[in-house]
């Protein structure tokens, strides 16, 4: 066994107190400083989150306005231009996610129907403001208007809607003339699009009540409060599913 | 509101027992965090969205315990305990107790 996880040099309960009160030479050795075996770096958010002000029991030591505080200080450091860049690039990235997070959940089983139903709106309306929920909860001082998550929504809402496209048009659907392929190109292109489109703007105006109540409360984001709105785009998306799924079935 | 772990707190003394107070929760993070924190444990190292969902139980349930405990009129919450339990996968089950009492200088 390796000497650092026997040797009590590398507990971060024994420090050099041990060493100073007593005049025993091996233990002021024990107790030279060296890099403990588990990092500890915490980021500014990690120390925030670990900080007595936050504690209940220690009402003394409390201050519920640190987290506000901090978000202040680093709003003031960010600029427009930075926020809605990268605004932009998480939005981008969010799209293609939500297609790849679909295909690996499994859309090719034997619950299909319920899949396309329940699970695959769920997973798509959660991934396609998977970026923005990374700002809320990581980043928060990169947002600093309601819209920027609508305008997000439309973008990963429109990334999604074009890979989706592309993989229905050229991999998964084989119509037999080419005149069937363009009716069906054309209905993706568009009504399709604009479903995928308002989901993600409704999903996205939770998300916007979810940052809303994070200014207002001073306190990290809760995702909870924005679950109507979440609920409210997978049952249109879900709605929008099993109503091209009778269709199909109808009219095949 | 003096929380302590301990039986006693020095310089104070007990002058009236309260009752049992008690604070609990359940929670859990969204499935993006989950899914995260599966990834984290292919590779190793903290689960930093499971430490965040401690950290946030263990406040929840100690801020319900106090807030029975002020209800009772108590100024102090001796003897502290926390305890898990196991209802849901992926969530935080915590349950936080103690004595509440009224403490006065020794």
């Amino acid at each position: 066994m390796k000497e650092k996880y026997l040797s009590t040099r590398h507990e971060p309960a024994l420090g050099a107190r041990d060493a100073t009160s007593s005049g025993d030479t091996s233990r002021e050795r024990r107790a030279e400083p060296e890099p403990p075996s588990i990092k500890t770096t915490a980021s500014e958010t990690e120390r925030l989150r670990d900080s007595i002000a936050a504690e209940p029991a220690l009402s003394d030591h409390r201050n519920p306005g640190l987290y506000a505080e901090w978000l202040a200080q680093r709003r003031a450091r960010t600029t427009v231009a930075g926020n809605l860049a990268v605004t932009f690039l998480v939005a981008l990235a969010s799209g293609p996610m939500a297609v790849a997070g679909a295909l690996l959940a499994g859309r090719q089983t034997w619950w299909g129907t319920v899949y396309l139903v329940l699970f695959g709106p769920v997973i798509e309306e959660l991934l396609k403001q998977a970026g923005m929920i990374y700002l809320l909860e990581r980043k928060p001082y990169r947002l600093f208007a309601w819209w920027q998550f609508v305008l997000a929504a439309v973008i990963s809402g429109l990334g999604f809607a074009a890979v989706e496209n592309l993989i229905y048009l050229y991999v998964y659907v084989s119509p037999q003339t080419f005149e069937r392929w363009h009716e069906l190109a054309r209905f993706r292109w568009t009504w399709c699009t604009l479903l995928h489109v308002s989901c993600a703007v409704v999903a996205s105006l939770g998300l916007a009540r979810v940052w809303k109540q994070q200014l207002r409360d001073g306190l990290p984001a809760e995702l909870n409060h924005g679950f109507t709105w979440f609920l409210a785009a997978i049952i249109i998306h879900g709605t929008y599913n099993l109503s091209m799924l009778m269709l199909q079935l109808w009219h095949p | 509101m003096i929380v302590v772990n301990t039986e006693y707190i020095p310089q104070k003394r007990i002058v009236e027992v309260r009752g049992l107070v008690q604070g609990n929760t359940v929670r859990a993070k969204h499935v993006g965090r989950d899914i995260a924190a599966g990834l984290k444990n292919v590779f190793g190292g903290e689960l930093k969205g499971y430490t965040e969902l401690l950290v946030e139980s263990r406040r929840e349930a100690m801020q319900r315990m106090l807030d029975q405990a002020e209800e009772l009129g108590a100024n102090a919450v001796v003897n502290v305990r926390f305890a898990t339990s196991s209802i849901a996968a992926n969530a935080a089950e915590l349950y936080c107790y103690g004595t509440a009492v009224v403490v006065a200088d020794a």
